[in-house]
């Protein structure tokens, strides 16, 4: 190991003070809302930041698709092979369905210029914070959530948690955690200049949630 | 920016600009209300700032153990750990590892420390091209700046200045001052960039020891567009950025950005494990982590002054700072400008260089009642400034401890002491200045420059309550 790392360290441990500080421990006491209540707490939220939200049941999803893509001028959708499983046979044929079936190296320039949407899975969503969660997959890489104009991401309503620590222990991350987990509240933004608030900087200009009812 | 020689140069100079002081002071209205607006209910407010400042505690309690685990989950994750004593060793790291790479043409995430080590500065002068993305720390990179606040870069900015730069370097574009077309602009121009970069560098808010990973805040993508395109990302941290558990991150994360930008959650967190393992299909290949130290583990060393590297960057003293809202950050001449700034600074680089900093501050007490994590920075600068006089540099470890030490005030302090800690001077004291008010200077020096002089009263207060029938003897 190299010399500045045990200098660093000897120096850290140099410190005699062995007070260890004790943490005081986050209230595992949650407001105990029900399922309707998270949903539009996470509603409310999200819309607030800007983005769209949508109940529907699993059902309707398709009818939704059918009807949304094109008035949003959606001409292609980028999604993974569950989800393509789902819906590509009875998707309106005029729309374009785009998998990420190969290493991004290999297309990413159409991913970045020709790639209208993309609509992903969740593991779950943060009704206090108004956050969908992701743990990206080789499935749904990273970049699906970021790259395209448009983000659509699908959330099942008995996946939604009060606090972010709830999720992270009820789902056990700190045993198993992803390469990437994201927490997203919107589309992307900035108020960098003169505190304008301005979307679509980097990201995703929309976020549109589906909230599914089973 | 040119900077001015001194201090107090470059605070008149701050003092005379009006354009900086509407532009700060309207932002700094901005942000405190929106923290405001967060923290409605105080109880809850203290009980969040307790969590939060206990977890950084605990951290900093057991920072040596710490590091060591985050060292070997990052690894076993996959992610290569460098230590870095100096920002000179930090940026020699860097950049060989971009060299080993190949890599050219790189892209950043917004990050401090890395304005601290002048990363840009560094590969600049070995022919490599870093390219800021944060649209704020783009347009001042642009502009041939550096950033005024922690968390708004390009604050001190005009849209209408923003407007101008941006049309010298992209005359492609129509000349605009619309904020909405201006970011669709730079958008359309780093998103290329991000594609065809070779390398991302970003900062790190959290690194968990418990699981090895670096958590991110940000709202615009670039962080995440960094972190996640280029086939090489470098993290840099400093070696205070470690928390102990995944469970940690969620209080710090509420707390900071309600304090930093008055909102409930950034648009992104991201947290970052590992890069692309086998099988996924974005993601970079390859990951570096450097853990600078840069003057931290001697601020350590001091109980007492270890509670600055509490911070966690959320710039809320700044926001909430009479002083910074008049000067601005460039008059501080240092990367961390505000109380933190002039709380951090002197310790790393010495009193005697920057001991003065500690002067851009009235005690107030905003900024320690408004930290997130609960650093009594009146009482840590206050602290600095006894040190500068009082200190004995041979046995601080504030380097320049004592440098700032004058035998005339102390002579002042000394009598003044006498005066005041007897009776029967005082009372010659007071008899003389009521009596012979009037011979008082009509300035005394720079403390009068900007001020009215005062001058004694005719009578002492003792004299007017006696006669106003008062015996309190």
């Amino acid at each position: 190991m190299n010399k500045s790392r045990e200098i660093i360290l000897e120096r850290l441990k140099n410190n005699t003070d062995k007070t260890s500080y004790k943490k005081i421990e986050v209230t595992k006491k949650t407001n105990g809302w029900s399922k309707e209540e998270m949903i539009a707490k996470l509603s409310e939220k999200l819309q607030s930041s800007k983005a769209e939200t949508f109940l529907l049941s699993d059902a309707e999803l398709i009818d939704w698709l059918n009807e949304e893509l094109p008035k949003r001028g959606i001409n292609n959708l980028l999604m993974g092979a569950s989800i393509a499983k789902q819906i590509s046979k009875d998707i309106n044929n005029e729309i374009e369905v785009l998998k990420y079936d190969d290493p991004y190296e290999s297309w990413s320039e159409k991913l970045f210029n020709e790639t209208d949407a993309s609509i992903t899975t969740t593991i779950g969503a943060i009704a206090q914070s108004g956050s969908i969660v992701l743990h990206p997959t080789p499935e749904e890489p990273r970049l699906m959530s970021l790259v395209p104009d448009i983000h659509i991401a699908l959330v099942y309503e008995d996946t939604i948690y009060e606090t972010f620590n709830q999720i992270i222990t009820s789902q056990y991350w700190a045993k198993n955690m992803p390469t990437n987990a994201l927490l997203i509240s919107g589309p992307s933004k900035t108020a960098d200049i003169e505190q304008v608030l301005a979307y679509g900087v980097h990201g995703p200009k929309e976020l549109i949630v589906l909230i599914l009812t089973s | 920016m040119p900077r001015t020689e001194t201090f107090t140069d470059r605070i008149n100079d701050a003092l005379d600009n009006e354009q900086l002081h509407s532009n700060f002071r309207s932002a700094m209205n901005y942000l405190m209300e929106k923290r405001r607006d967060k923290f409605p209910d105080q109880e809850k407010l203290d009980n969040l700032r307790n969590i939060a400042s206990s977890i950084r505690a605990n951290s900093l309690s057991n920072l040596a153990d710490l590091l060591i685990k985050l060292e070997e989950n990052l690894e076993s994750n996959n992610i290569t750990v460098h230590w870095a004593e100096t920002d000179l060793e930090a940026n020699n790291i860097i950049y060989q590892i971009l060299k080993d790479a190949n890599a050219k043409t790189i892209v950043k995430g917004k990050s401090m420390v890395t304005e601290e080590i002048e990363l840009n500065e560094f590969l600049e002068d070995k022919d490599i091209e870093i390219l800021e993305t944060d649209l704020g720390e783009f347009l001042i990179q642009l502009a041939n700046e550096k950033p005024s606040h922690i968390v708004m870069p390009a604050i001190h900015k005009s849209r209408k200045e923003i407007s101008k730069v941006f049309a010298e370097h992209f005359p492609e574009f129509p000349y605009t001052e619309d904020v909405d077309l201006i970011t669709q602009q730079a958008r359309k121009i780093l998103r290329d960039k991000f594609r065809q970069a070779d390398a991302g560098i970003s900062g790190v808010n959290f690194a968990v020891a418990e699981t090895g990973t670096l958590c991110l805040v940000e709202n615009e993508g670039n962080g995440r567009m960094c972190t996640t395109v280029p086939p090489l990302h470098i993290a840099v941290t400093g070696i205070e950025k470690v928390v102990e558990k995944l469970s940690d991150v969620a209080p710090l994360l509420d707390i900071l950005t309600k304090s930093a930008t008055g909102q409930e959650i950034t648009t992104y967190f991201n947290m970052i494990s590992s890069p692309r393992r086998e099988g996924e299909k974005d993601g970079p290949k390859s990951m570096h982590v450097v853990l600078l130290d840069n003057g931290r583990s001697k601020i350590h060393q001091n109980n007492e002054m270890q509670e600055t590297l509490k911070c966690i960057r959320c710039g809320s003293c700044m926001n909430h700072c009479p002083v910074y809202t008049q000067v601005g950050g460039h008059a501080y001449g240092t990367v961390y400008p505000g109380p933190i700034g002039i709380t951090l600074e002197p310790q790393k680089q010495g009193i005697t260089q920057l001991g003065e900093l500690t002067s851009a501050c009235s005690l107030c007490g905003a900024c320690g009642e408004v930290c997130p994590v609960q650093i009594p920075l009146p009482k840590l600068i206050n602290k600095l400034r006894s040190e500068a006089v009082e200190g004995n540099n041979a046995n601080e470890l504030i380097e320049g401890a004592g440098s700032k030490r004058s035998s005339l005030e102390l002579l002042a302090w000394k009598n003044w002491r006498l005066l005041y800690g007897n009776p029967f001077f005082y009372s010659i004291f007071s008899k003389a200045a009521t009596t012979l008010g009037f011979i008082t200077p009509k300035t005394i020096g720079k403390w009068g420059k900007y001020r009215t002089t005062p001058i004694p009263s005719k009578h002492s207060l003792k004299e007017m309550a006696n006669k106003a029938g008062f015996d309190n003897e």
